[in-house]
Formats: structure tokens, sequence, C-alpha cells
């Protein structure tokens, strides 16, 4: 196919992206230098590199080849979820992982991908100034169903980022402020209602949020470890290695979901700015290719992916300053988790796939 | 295209960007606010939460007998240690700890369930002196289990095993209750304190001070820096009176018996040695002692764990008759040459009294009455007493009253008086019952540290030194003794108690080239009605076997009790045992080599 312009290639993205996989990269092989564990950053390297290769692979298939043919994509998904339920192997109380010969994949991350890239191809495909009501059901749908099957593996997490994912692509899409305000009290509703069907474990992150002293030993403990390592980092961290906390252990999950309280002890503020303004950049770049994209679809699908990295790095480092519950949710490229990183090399392919295509039929 | 136009999607996505870059804002905010703002109290936080201090254990003081041997050291050992800030899943570690420590669930539960309201920094020491397999599991499951570490301790070794048991006593970690008691309020949950005995008398003198280790650990506990070390020091040594041969003879004597024996340095009260048997082996209780282990020691009728010399109340049968005999003479109620007779039973008091031997001893002076224990003549002494002069000299001569011995938890045993049984009963007292306490029977129950004491004071003529087990540097006779008799009467007394060895009912106490003077006593302890109705009455109704007196009567040096529960006649169980006793001490200390006080550097 001959009908790539690589000059649209986005680099600044792309390197963007790669600077946070390096600065992951290197923490992650910091923070995993305590006595008994073994090299995480070899495996972690592997992954990116895979990665890479799938991004090179996702560049060269024309999107929208992709887009007129995700509803099968979307069935595969279903039929995925549905094996993972019946046969997938728990970690960490989430029975959402495939073991596929040596290695265990996650299929969630992808499939939330390809939730996004099916509500644009159907919101693009109702190109109306609002959503009826019919058809706000059905995206609804096209929605939940996925995501509900993930809530049923217990991975609690995944499916909560579908939820503000889908509200930016209603939103973007168009909403009467009735509707918005109906929708409003019937989430407020659930919101309560899930009170009563949230597990209590799941209860007690959400209660240690508010007092963290409540449980130090159990959630609040992570938390508030999190919020140590982070504040004696100070303003210029305490050195690559030097982070007490990090280091010796005290933080749970420190390559993993609480990577960014790594960062915030070894390089302190400047580095987790730094942080943040990549990923500020990554956003702002993403949202630029909807902008200048005159294909519906790609509009939606690169919102919808800015979006879902948004909601990851409210949430995760919003957790990690205890600012929000601990949910266990990585934050890609950054955190160790191979399926998470691969998903986010395929979502930046996407982006550029949407950019080098932008002026070709 | 028809539907929105681009612009609406442009304004849409603008504001969506703001969203964005708002959220940015307010997690730059919160950085801000951690890591500018309160960075100093964070740092301090993450310094607090890698430091620990750790207490480093202090070995016990020694204990030694006069001579310098060692009876009590401390072997440095391997405990296993829990954690629990470490501890993740307990059934797991009930199980290993099962399998691999033989530790009960319901005891590591009882352990935990101890330690609830204590801080989780303190360590629980679930067993002490690991075996080799046991330690090496410990080290290879670390990472498995990091609630199981290991601490090196040092930990009591009873050198003598079971002999000598009462006497140290054991030690054991501080309980809860314990913990409250003014004694220990300076200890903390886990620390090792004395639980009876000398251990328990002179906890505060053996006990060392704990140093103290601050470290820098990582979060699975392994230290990864040692910033401050503060070394524990040893506790005081303890050097007893007691001398180590002397004992181990005593105990060999006493092998298969029940009852006590104690021997006393006449001048000093210094004891030379204590035995209470049956005993137990204090070793049992370094090491964890299992649930039912600690029942069969408390269940046992034989109670080894109580300390006879100073716990057991016993009944002082005839030997209270030279109680009698002095208060007799100090009060005058009786000369040196009274005489009664003893034709086998008299009348008295309304009721017929039997002496021991039916057909009587005839005329009897107070000499013949000590020396073959008439009871028809200590009747007629007690009822001219009354009970009140004999209750103020049982009390004058250390008869029914604590000792001030230098160990835990001693009895008084009993001595009765009008007043008592007005208190304790609300009833006057009857002069049948002074005939009963007369002799020794009766309310009156006394123990044989009491026994030894008070034959000290007969010795002495003086009131009787206080037992000690410490040997003092400046342990030194005293020299005001006002005389409790005067000395020809006083010379009466010895001589009836020498002729009791001589020729009496003591003679199996007789020693070669050394005169003794000393006392039977055989205590019923169901009255002669009774046992005769019982004709061949079991063993544990038999009487009660005791023994006391001192030795040379010259310049008396060492006084010995002794009881045999259900020993049967005085003179024939107690008798030789004291009798063995006292010659094993002339042996070691013989009697031209000075007084003893002065011999306990040599060897």
């Amino acid at each position: 196919m001959g009908n790539k312009d690589w000059r649209q290639f986005d680099a600044v993205l792309i390197g963007a992206f790669l600077i946070l996989c390096l600065i992951g990269c290197v923490e992650i092989y910091y923070s995993t230098q305590v006595a008994g564990e073994s090299p995480y950053l070899e495996k972690h390297l592997l992954r990116i590199a895979l990665g890479l290769l799938v991004f090179v692979a996702v560049l060269w298939v024309d999107y929208r080849f992709v887009l007129n043919h995700i509803w099968i994509l979307y069935g595969l998904s279903l039929v995925v979820l549905a094996v993972v339920l019946l046969v997938g192997v728990e970690i960490h109380g989430s029975k959402s992982w495939l073991r596929l010969g040596g290695v265990t994949v996650q299929p969630s991350e992808l499939v939330k991908l390809i939730i996004i890239l099916a509500l644009a191809k159907f919101l693009a495909d109702y190109p109306d100034r609002y959503l009826r009501p019919a058809t706000l059901l059905v995206a609804g749908l096209i929605a939940l169903v996925p995501t509900g099957m993930i809530v049923l593996q217990r991975d609690l997490g995944t499916a909560l980022t579908m939820m503000p994912v889908f509200i930016v692509l209603i939103l973007l899409a168009g909403i009467r402020m009735k509707v918005v305000a109906l929708a409003g009290i019937i989430l407020l509703m659930l919101l309560a209602g899930s009170w009563f069907v949230l597990r209590d474990y799941q209860k007690e992150r959400i209660l240690v949020l508010a007092d963290p002293g409540r449980d130090p030993k159990g959630t609040g403990y992570q938390t508030i470890q999190s919020v140590i390592a982070i504040g004696s980092g100070g303003f210029t961290g305490r050195g690559l290695g030097e982070g007490s906390q990090g280091a010796l252990g005290f933080l749970p999950e420190r390559h993993t979901d609480f990577i960014f309280a790594v960062v915030g002890e070894e390089t302190g503020f400047l580095g987790a700015v730094l942080v943040l303004l990549l990923y500020g950049v990554m956003f702002q770049r993403g949202l630029a290719i909807a902008m200048e994209t005159s294909d519906r679809m790609a509009m939606y699908a690169s919102a919808g992916i800015v979006a879902l990295y948004a909601v990851h790095l409210a949430i995760n480092v919003g957790m990690t300053l205890g600012l929000m519950p601990v949910i266990g949710i990585p934050l890609p490229p950054l955190s160790w988790g191979g399926s998470s990183v691969v998903t986010a090399c395929i979502a930046m392919g996407l982006l550029i796939n949407f950019r080098i295509h932008r002026y070709t039929v | 295209m028809f539907g929105p136009s681009g612009n609406v999607f442009q304004k849409r996505l603008l504001l969506f960007e703001l969203a964005l870059g708002g959220l940015l804002l307010i997690l730059f905010g919160r950085l801000w606010f951690l890591q500018i703002t309160q960075a100093d109290y964070y740092r301090e936080k993450a310094e607090q939460n890698r430091l620990r201090i750790i207490q480093l254990p202090a070995p016990r003081g020694l204990i030694m007998d006069r001579r310098g041997r060692l009876l009590v050291d401390n072997e440095i050992s391997f405990s296993l240690v829990l954690r629990r800030e470490y501890m993740k899943d307990r059934q797991t570690l009930l199980r290993v700890l099962r399998e691999r420590f033989g530790l009960e669930p319901a005891y590591v539960n009882r352990k935990l369930e101890e330690y609830r309201r204590v801080p989780t920094v303190f360590p629980i020491v679930l067993k002490n002196r690991l075996s080799f397999a046991e330690i090496a599991f410990t080290e290879a499951h670390f990472e498995r289990f990091p609630e199981l570490t290991l601490e090196w301790v040092p930990t009591r070794r009873y050198l003598l095993g079971p002999m000598a048991s009462h006497l140290n006593g054991y030690v054991g970690e501080v309980t809860p209750e314990e913990l409250k008691q003014a004694a220990f309020a300076s200890r903390t949950p886990g620390d090792i304190i004395g639980k009876t005995g000398l251990e328990r008398y002179y906890d505060s003198i053996l006990d060392g001070d704990k140093g103290q280790q601050k470290v820098f650990i990582n979060s699975i506990g392994q230290i990864t820096q040692v910033v401050e070390r503060i070394p524990s020091t040893k506790g005081s040594d303890l050097t007893l009176s007691i001398d180590a041969e002397l004992q181990r003879n005593a105990e060999e004597l006493m092998e298969g018996q029940k009852g006590a024996l104690v021997a006393m340095d006449v001048p000093t009260g210094q004891l030379l040695c204590l035995v209470s048997k049956p005993e137990f082996d204090p070793n049992l209780f370094v090491s964890q002692l299992s649930p039912a282990q600690w029942r069969q020691l408390v269940d046992d009728p034989d109670k080894p764990l109580q300390n006879k010399v100073i716990q057991g109340a016993f009944a002082p049968g005839s030997i209270f008759k030279i109680l009698v005999a002095v208060a007799a003479l100090a009060e005058g109620v009786i000369a040196e040459d009274t005489q009664f007779i003893c034709a086998g039973e008299t009348m008295m008091s309304g009721r017929l009294v039997h002496c021991w031997n039916a057909s009587g001893h005839g005329a009897v002076s107070l000499l013949d009455a000590i020396a073959n224990s008439c009871n028809i003549y200590f009747y007629n002494v007690g009822i001219r007493l009354g009970i009140d002069r004999i209750h103020d000299w049982a009390v004058r001569m250390g008869l029914g009253v604590k000792t001030g011995i230098d160990l835990p938890s001693e009895r008084a045993g009993l001595m009765p008086s009008s007043e008592w049984k007005q208190r304790v009963y609300g009833q006057k007292w009857y002069s049948g019952e002074t005939i009963s306490v007369a002799i020794g029977q009766g309310a009156v129950s006394v123990t044989p540290v009491q026994v030894a004491r008070f034959m000290s004071a007969v010795a002495l003529n003086a009131k009787p030194p206080v037992p000690r087990l410490r040997l003092e540097p400046d342990d030194r006779p005293r020299p005001d003794r006002k005389p409790l008799l005067p000395a020809a009467l006083h010379q009466r007394i010895v001589q009836g108690m020498q002729m009791v060895v001589d020729s009496g009912t003591g003679t199996k106490a007789r020693l070669e080239g050394i005169t003794v003077a000393g006392k039977t006593g055989t205590a019923q302890l169901i009255n002669t009605e009774t046992a005769e109705r019982l004709k061949n009455y079991e063993a544990r109704f038999k009487e009660n076997s005791w023994f006391a007196c001192f030795a040379p009567v010259a310049d008396p040096r060492i006084a010995v009790a002794v009881i045999i529960e259900h020993g049967g006649h005085g003179g024939t169980a107690a008798a030789p045992i004291a009798g063995e006793v006292m010659r094993k001490y002339f042996e070691l200390y013989p009697p031209g080599a000075g007084r003893l006080a002065e011999a306990r550097h040599g060897q």
C-alpha cells in the first residue's frame, strides 16, 4: 500500500513515548535491587522491543481497513474474554490472565483499545449533532458488554478505566444537557448502589483514602509508603537507587503500579514533573492528531486513546500521591507489565497510523 | 458531510485538552505540596521507616556455690523469633511451625493472643535452643517466611540438672501480669525473668543491662547497615552459701524419697544444702515446656514444683517437745529436776491420752522425757504452760513464722494461740488442744527451714539467725546474743538431745568422734484411734518422719532438718539421712579446721 505519507510521522509523540519507556526501564532497574528479586529489567526491555515490533506492524496496515472490520475484532474480544473467564489464571486476585506457553497475557488490556475503536466506528457512523437516546444506548452496550466481562474477572481497575473514556467519547459526539443531567443522576445512583455491591476490600480502599491511618498495615500502608516515598524525594530526589523507600522495599508494587512513587523518590520534583510533562506532550500530540484528521473515526479513536491514557495517569499517579483510592492499574509505558506496554505501543502505532494516512483515501 | 460541523468537534477537543491540562495542574500542585512544602517531614518519615532499634539480650549473672563452683551458667544458642510485622499467611505459618518446629498451633495462637496489645515491633520468641535442622530450615526459608528469624540469645543452663532445682528456680518470659508488678516495671515484653527460687529472689542482681543496636533495615527486615551498637552487660554473679558437694550428697541421700532436707551453718544462718523431693528439671523451662509437660508438673500429687523446705507446712511432731521444754524451763513452770509419772496412758482434760510407749516410761525426768520422747511428760508440761506461752516461745524461736530466707513465696506454717482460735473460729481455746500442740500435733505446722533454724537457736541458746543463701562477704556471727535460758538449764536440754542420739530414739544419726544433739519426730497425719482401726493403713496415711539435730555439741557448727513424708518413725527414716549429711559435712570441713566462714576460700 503506497498511500502512506511518512512525512506526517509524529516524532515528538514517539519521542516522548520512548523517553517514558527509558525512564521506566531505569526505575524498574533500581526498584528491583532488593535482595531476592530476579532481574526485571531484561524482561522489560524484551517487552518494549516486542512492543516496538508490533508498533511497526500496526503502521503497515491502513487503519481504515482495521476499523471497517472492527466488529470481527470486537467479536473475537468477547470470545477471548469468555475464554479467560473459563480458563484464566488468577494473579493478585484478578482472574484476567491467560497462560500461553510460557507467558501470561492480560487480554483485557488490548480489549480496551478494541472497545475504543469499536465506539469510534459506531459513533462516526451516526453523525448527528447530538446523540439520540437509542444511539447512546447502543454505544453504552458496546462498551458495557466487554467491560462487564472484565468486571466478572474481578479486574475492577481495568474496567473502571473504561467509564471515563466512554464519557469522553460521548461528550465528544455531542449530548444534550438534559441527557447529561439524567446520566449524571443515574451515575450517582449507580455509585451509591455500587457501595452495596463492592467487596469489602474494595470499600476499604476507598475509606482508607480519606484516612490512611485507618489501616496502616493493609491498604493504607501502600498509600502511606507511597506518599512518604514521593515526599522524601524533595526537589531533586534522593538519587537513582538511593531512595530508601523503593530500594529497601518498603514501597509495595514499586516496579508496577507504584513506579511513579519511585520516580518521585529518586528523581524528586524535577523528575516527577518531567514525567508528567512527557505525558502532557503525548496527550497534546494525540489530540492534535484528532483535531487535524478529517476522518471522524480517526478523530474519535485518537481522542479515545488519549482519554484512556489520561485515565491511567489520573488514577495511577493520583493513587501514588494519595489523591485516589488504591486501584491496581499500571502506568504504561512506565511500569512493569507486558500486556500494558505492548498495548501502549499498539495505541501509539494507531495514532501514527491515523496521521500518516490523513491525506490519503 | 452532514451533522455537526468540524468546528464543533474542534471546540469539544479543545475543552478536553483544557481538562487534561487541569488534571496535570492538580498533579503538579500535589507534587509541589509533597515534595517542596512537606519534603523535610517525609524525609524524616522515610528515615524512621528504615531505622530499627534491636534489643540485645544480656546474659544473666552466674550462680556459684561457696567455693566458686558453677551451678548455673549461660550458653549461647539460637532461638526462633516471630516478627509479626512481616507475617502474611497465618495458616501456612502455623502448619510450618508444627511440622518443622513441633510447635502446636494452640501454643502459637496463645502466644499471639498474649502479644495482641504489644506493639508489633516486639518480636515473639517461639522456641529456644533450636536444633541444627531447625536453624538450617529457618535460614533457608527466609524469603518464604520473613517473619521467622533466628536470634542469638544467652540461655540459662542448670549444670546440676534436677539437683538444687528448687533452690535455683528457673527463668521464663515475663508475662503480661508480671509486667504490671512493681518488681518488673522496667521490663519489656519478651524479657526473660527469674520465675521462682533464687532466679526470682535475686532477679535484679542476676539480670544484666540490655544492649541496643541501631540498624537500617530493608522492608523484609534484613539489616543493611549497623549505625550504632551498645553492647549488653552481663548481670552480677551470685555466690551461694551452698556447698555443691554437700548438696549433691544430700540429693543422693534423698533420692527416691518424698520430703525435704536442709542444713544450716549455725553461727551465721547460711544454708549449706537444700533439697526438696521430688524434684524437676529446670532446663525443661528453658526450652519450651509443652502444655502437657506443664500440666503434668502442676498436677503431680507429689508437687515437684513446690520447694518443701520453705513451702511445705508439716506437723513438727515430737521435735516440738524441745520447744516446749525450753519454754517451760524459761517460764519456770518446771525445774530441771521436775518429774512426772508415765503409765502409758492417763486422763487429761477429761479424756484418755496415751504415750507412744503403751507400757509407760515410769517416773520420767526432763532428760528421760527428751531422750525417750515421752508424751505424758509433755502433756503435763504443756498444760502448765498454756497455749499462749507456747505460742510466744515458738514465735521467738522461729517456729510457725516466716524465717525471712532469701527465697520467694515462703510459707509461715501455723502456730496456734487462743487469740488465733478466737479470730479464725470465734471459739475459745480448750486445754485438750494444748495437749496435742505440746507434742507437735494438732493445729501447729512448720516448714523444714524453720526447724533447722530452730535447731540453730537451741544450739546457740539465742534468737536464731535468718537463713541466708547468698554468701555475703561480711557474714560473721553477730556478737550480741542474749541467752534464752540460763546456761545450766540450756545445758540440760542439750544433754537430753545428746541422749536422743547416743541412746534414745535417734541413734541412727550418731557420728564417730563428734557429739550430736538431735530429736526425732513422728508426726501423725490421722489420729491414733482412726489409725488403729485402719490396721494396715495405706501409705498415704503413714506418719511423716522427722529428724532435727546440730553438731558438734561443744561448738555447734551445723544444724540439719530432715523430713521424709510417710517415712514412719523419725528414728528409722530421717535420722540416718541427717547423720550422713553431717558426716559428709565434717569430712569436707573437719571440726579442727576453723569456722566455716573462713573456709570458703579454700580449694
